[in-house]
């Protein structure tokens, strides 16, 4: 307990610390932020009176800490082109990024699970080269073009499914709707996860078969299937456990790439088009909160492995 | 002297028992010649000829033309030039600045690399695609950025391997009687420590040169990469998105390539750490 | 609303447990199915048409003057009437406009018992608020460097007086000038309208249901519309910005209109389940030189520019063949009845004198464009291939519609050396005032007194053969500025799925697309 209490405590400073780097990254950006205020008929003095009432004059660190407390309340302040809220657009987009990400993410963690284990256990084995050769081919794959080539196969050529979007308008209630249009991007991000995710398993199997107490439950007799299953799987799974709070920042990142691909309404097409458009809150606003969960990220997979493993709690 | 010549051994073992590892240093080889010697073909990747645009492959144009007529195939190899450029000169960036980081935080410890080991903890854990893009928009569009961008963020891998290498190498007696007998700690890193981690470094190198292409290539599908009218494999597939009811092999040939080269980067990779760390072979024979 | 919001969870919670293999939501994908039979196919009394980007969620029916916006306040606004190409009238909201001898005052008669979509009497009223906001906020109205004044005569009279009598009078009062509701927009000192917040009160033939960033924009017909509710109960207008996944999502009649770029015509030329249309918008597309950048200042240096390049590779690029594009050199379309090349400077090709123009001169410069237009992008790539030649290296600038409005038509701004577009204006040469007239919005950025004394002039003449020699003399003074290089005017083609009727009633028109949207069918 106290660990954790410890860990929350380190984990401010590093935050404040990533605010600030991205509040000087947005400072350093080539643009006026009092664009994304006025509008294009204001005259000087307006524009002059909104800068002083929007407190763009004072010294950056006092500019600093305002920005800070808007961010905690939610507000990430208006994009410079379409002047819309960006908290508001977040909350519609970060939805739509997770209800591909999550089920994409677990799917791709189960069967890394099972791919790993079974090429770990049968090393240098037909089953082991070939998952590893896959996924060495997976890892040298661009996920964009993987995107694509389903999507010419499942989307112009069988016409299987639909190539873009989460919904068909006017059917944003329907289930097998977003069924079909959720089935290729899932495909391709699941994809996309495994390989990295494989090895990971695959190595720390290999390691742990090598350790002492393999050894001793072998020559005690037991069975290759009773040791992997018994004591290797689980003194593998539990380093996993803290990937999984290490992934926390894929939420909203993870998918940008394939979202931009079959135009999933998510966080990535709008990163894209507002890098694109230069648009620096937009941009911004994603690096801090990409950020920030980064962080919190870290924070969830030390405190998951200290909950899992007991031994980390009397070593601090 | 003698270990020395195991772990060259080990290596040409590897590359002779391992079929993938040859096909990868031929492919490699290829493609750095065919990337070096395009430039003396006579045809100018763009040259435009409006009105061929969009054809299909033919003697002529092996792989058709483009949207502007201009022929498709040399573009790729044009374009590989550009991702295998992207790709060395980022990872020189990266280990330059890897190996400054690593070194220092390993050689003067405490406060020091505390401090240099939050910062690669921060930049690692940043998803590269966010950094790369929002520093990437205080840089001028360009070939020049994008390595440097590239390289600014993928250097951290670098940094923590070198670290440990310099932890481990600081415990050996040789260095640390040249410390006691007071020589400066910078000749001591250069020619004491810098050996040792230098194998390190190289199988780092190869891994890093398929990640920067792997980056690259992504930043220019995404359309934030090289600037027209050059074109990386990356961009070629961007455009090539456009066509590819009409002409679904102009996303073949650029797909492929990078595969096989990332590919065969990684590959190069694993064989050289055997040269690294020649337990690895050995334990793998036991079994 | 809080329907929605409890579907959006149950498809995450579906999503979810399908893949912790529970599969418990069968009931759920059952009910789903019944309504999903046609599976992804367009809904059968919704008309989905595809456009090539986002509006914003700003809507300015006074400013709009980017295509989707404008076709945005073609379903939600009307004009008092239209004018078709042809020069039938197609009367909404007025049912007569008389003028009176001198050809000063016109009169307008509107129709009995007009409504606003949200049930309030249209009256004279608005009208008069509508053209006083206009005149307030810009000078496009202007005739003979006066205001045009309106009047209220009765609830449904209006009157128009002219300082002079004007030939294009009648054309400047309707083109793209939608009549503004009064009791919503006085006092409130802006007419941005919130399409995520504010209800959108028109007169049009539909209203806007919904929008949604990046994604589309959903109309319902409006049963106040002047001319008879229509006869399609929703319109959509789906963003897509991938032209090639737009044409894919047209062959799977995921959507029912679009326009198409000539590459993709003949995957649909000869299929019985789609109609395709060919026709003009009087669309001149150019290249502008940007008159306030620094590098541009020289007009030795310009000329140089417009030396380096040739009309016919760029269009080809872009339209692929002379029967979607035709060569012009003046600011006027192809197609209109002033043309003429008499005099005009023509910029033919020569690269010799183009080096020896541009030889003190910059040599870099960043082009501006829309990304999403396949169109720009090959011109831009053709015109950097051009002008490599002379030695110039040109930057491709390619940027969002949104982007690019506001960098093209922010006349101070020097980001960029060079824009490319296109527009599309009226019938009647006035229209083009706005263009280079630097009292007016003055969108390429002209500063020349004689080409604004010779439009309005122009646009004050009454006799036709004195106003084509003030077009002609126009065009020669434009065509010498060296700021706009015209390239040509294209076609449009459209594609329809074969489900979508009425096309005939509704006429294709500039811009929009469809003229009266509410004439069209759905089978």
């Amino acid at each position: 307990m106290k660990y954790i209490v410890k860990r929350i405590l380190q984990a401010i400073p590093l935050l404040l610390i990533i605010t600030f780097i991205c509040f000087m990254l947005i400072n350093l950006a080539p643009y006026d932020a009092i664009d994304s205020i006025t509008t294009p008929d204001m005259t000087k003095q307006e524009i002059e009176a909104k800068r002083e009432a929007y407190g763009l004059n004072d010294p950056v660190i006092v500019q600093y800490g305002r920005w800070l407390g808007n961010i905690c309340r939610g507000e990430f302040g208006y994009s410079l082109r379409s002047r819309t809220s960006i908290s508001y657009d977040l909350k519609s987009r970060i939805p739509s990024t997770i209800k591909l990400v999550l089920p994409s993410y677990l799917t791709a963690f189960l069967l890394a699970i099972v791919l790993g284990l079974v090429a770990g256990s049968h090393k240098n084995q037909w089953q082991d080269k070939l998952i590893d050769g896959i996924c060495s081919i997976g890892i040298a794959t661009p996920t964009f073009w993987f995107a694509m080539i389903i999507m010419f196969f499942f989307g112009y050529k069988l016409e299987l499914f639909p190539l873009m979007g989460m919904h068909t308008i006017g059917k944003e209630d329907s289930i097998l709707d977003f069924l079909q249009h959720f089935i290729m991007p899932y495909v391709v991000l699941t994809v996309g996860f495994i390989p990295d995710l494989t090895r990971y398993v695959r190595g720390s199997t290999i390691g742990q078969l090598k350790e002492d107490y393999v050894i001793v439950q072998k020559s005690f007799g037991a069975s290759k299937a009773e040791i992997l299953f018994r004591h290797v799987s689980k003194n593998v799974l539990l380093p996993l456990i803290t990937k999984l709070g290490m992934a926390l920042p894929m939420l909203v990142t993870g998918a940008v790439i394939t979202e931009t691909i079959f135009s999933w309404p998510g966080i990535g097409p709008y990163f894209v088009s507002a890098v694109q458009a230069m648009d620096y809150p937009i941009v911004m606003s994603i690096l801090v909160l990409s950020g920030t969960l980064v962080i919190l990220g870290n924070l969830l997979s030390d405190i998951l492995y200290c909950v899992t493993d007991p031994r980390i709690k009397s070593m601090k | 002297m003698k270990k020395k010549n195991r772990r060259l051994e080990n290596v040409k073992y590897e590359f002779k028992h391992n079929k993938l590892a040859i096909f990868a240093a031929i492919y490699l080889i290829a493609i750095i010649l065919v990337s070096i010697f395009v430039v003396f073909s006579s045809v100018d990747p763009d040259a435009l000829d409006v009105a061929h645009k969009l054809q299909s492959p033919s003697s002529a144009h092996w792989f058709g033309t483009d949207e502007l007529g201009r022929d498709y195939f040399i573009r790729v190899l044009y374009g590989g030039r550009v991702s295998l450029v992207v790709g060395v000169l980022a990872m020189l960036t990266s280990i330059i600045i890897g190996v400054t980081v690593g070194m220092v935080a390993g050689y003067f410890g405490g406060i020091v690399d505390n401090i240099l080991m939050r910062i690669v903890d921060v930049f690692s854990s940043i998803p590269w695609i966010i950094m790369v893009t929002v520093v990437g928009l205080l840089f001028k569009k360009g070939l020049a950025s994008i390595i440097i961008v590239i390289g600014l963020f993928s250097w951290m891998e670098i940094a923590r391997l070198v670290r440990s290498e310099v932890l481990s190498a600081k415990e050996r007696e040789y260095v640390q009687y040249a410390d006691f007998i007071g020589i400066p700690s910078g000749k001591v890193i250069m020619s004491h420590v810098f050996p040792t981690v230098f194998p390190t470094i190289i199988t780092a190198a190869t891994a890093q040169i398929a990640s920067a292409i792997m980056v690259e290539s992504s930043l220019s599908f995404l359309g934030l990469g090289v600037a027209a009218p050059m074109s990386s494999w990356g961009s070629l597939l961007q455009s090539s998105q456009q066509y590819l009811q009409k002409a679904p092999y102009m996303a073949v040939l650029p797909g492929i390539l990078i595969i096989l080269t990332v590919y065969s980067f990684n590959k190069l990779g694993d064989v050289l750490r055997v040269f690294v760390e020649p337990r690895i072979t050995a334990g793998d024979k036991d079994e | 609303m809080k329907k929605k919001v409890i579907s959006a969870l149950l498809c995450a919670a579906m999503a979810v447990s399908m893949l912790a293999g529970c599969g418990g939501s069968k009931s759920d994908s059952k009910k789903a199915d019944k309504s999903a039979t046609e599976s992804t196919k367009a809904a059968s009394d919704t008309f989905t048409f595809a456009i090539g980007g986002d509006t914003g969620n700003t809507l300015n029916p006074i400013t709009a003057d980017d295509r989707w916006g404008l076709m945005t306040c073609h379903m939600v606004y009307s004009p008092a009437y239209y004018i078709y190409q042809d020069g039938t009238m197609d009367w909404i909201l007025a049912e007569s406009m008389d003028a009176s001898e001198d050809g000063k005052v016109y009169t307008m008669k509107l129709k009995e018992g007009l409504k606003w979509s949200d049930g309030e009497p249209l009256t004279a009223d608005d009208i008069v608020f509508t053209f006083n906001s206009i005149n307030d906020m810009k000078q496009n109205l202007y005739v003979g460097g006066e205001p045009i004044k309106v009047e209220k005569v009765d609830d449904t009279t209006v009157t128009f007086t002219l300082a002079e009598p004007s030939a294009s009078v009648v054309e400047l009062l309707s083109a793209e000038t939608f009549i503004l509701p009064k009791h919503i927009f006085e006092g409130k000192g802006s007419f941005d309208v919130n399409m995520l917040e504010d209800q959108v009160v028109g007169s049009g033939p539909y209203m806007l249901e919904e929008y949604k960033t990046g994604e589309h924009l959903k109309f319902v017909k409006n049963p106040n519309y002047a001319n008879g509710e229509a006869n399609i109960d929703t319109i959509v207008y789906r963003i897509i910005e991938n032209s090639d996944t737009a044409s894919l999502a047209l062959q799977k009649q995921e959507v029912d209109a679009l326009s198409v770029t000539v590459d993709q015509v003949d995957t649909f030329e000869g299929d019985d389940n789609f109609t395709v249309s060919k026709y003009s918008e009087g669309r001149v597309s150019y290249l502008r030189l940007n008159s306030v950048a620094p590098s541009m200042k020289d007009k030795d240096y310009r000329e140089g520019i417009f030396r380096a390049l040739n009309r016919d590779e760029i269009m080809t690029a872009a339209f692929t063949s002379e029967d979607y594009y035709k060569l012009g050199y003046t600011f006027l379309p192809y197609s209109s009845s002033y043309y003429t090349e008499d005099g005009v400077e023509k910029w033919d090709q020569d690269v010799d004198k183009a080096k020896k123009l541009t030889a003190d001169g910059a040599k870099s410069l960043k082009l501006c464009y829309v990304e999403e237009s396949t169109e720009q992008k090959n011109e831009a790539l053709t015109i950097q291939a051009e002008l490599k030649a002379v030695g110039i290296d040109v930057e491709l600038c390619g940027v969002n519609q949104a982007a690019y409005m506001s960098a093209a038509y922010d006349l101070e701004c020097t980001d960029y050396d060079m824009f490319l577009g296109a527009y599309v204006m009226g019938i009647d040469p006035d229209t083009f005032a706005p263009l280079f007239d630097s009292t007016k919005d003055n969108m390429m950025n002209f500063h020349n007194a004689d080409i604004d004394a010779k439009f309005s002039e122009a646009a004050t003449t009454l006799d036709d053969s004195k106003r084509k020699e003030l077009y002609s003399e126009l065009q020669v003074l434009v065509s010498e500025e060296a700021l706009q290089y015209p390239m040509g005017t294209s076609m449009k083609t459209v594609v329809t799925t074969a489900r979508v009727g009425g096309l005939d009633d509704a006429q294709f028109v500039p811009i929009y697309t469809f003229g009266d949207v509410s004439k069209l069918t759905l089978k």
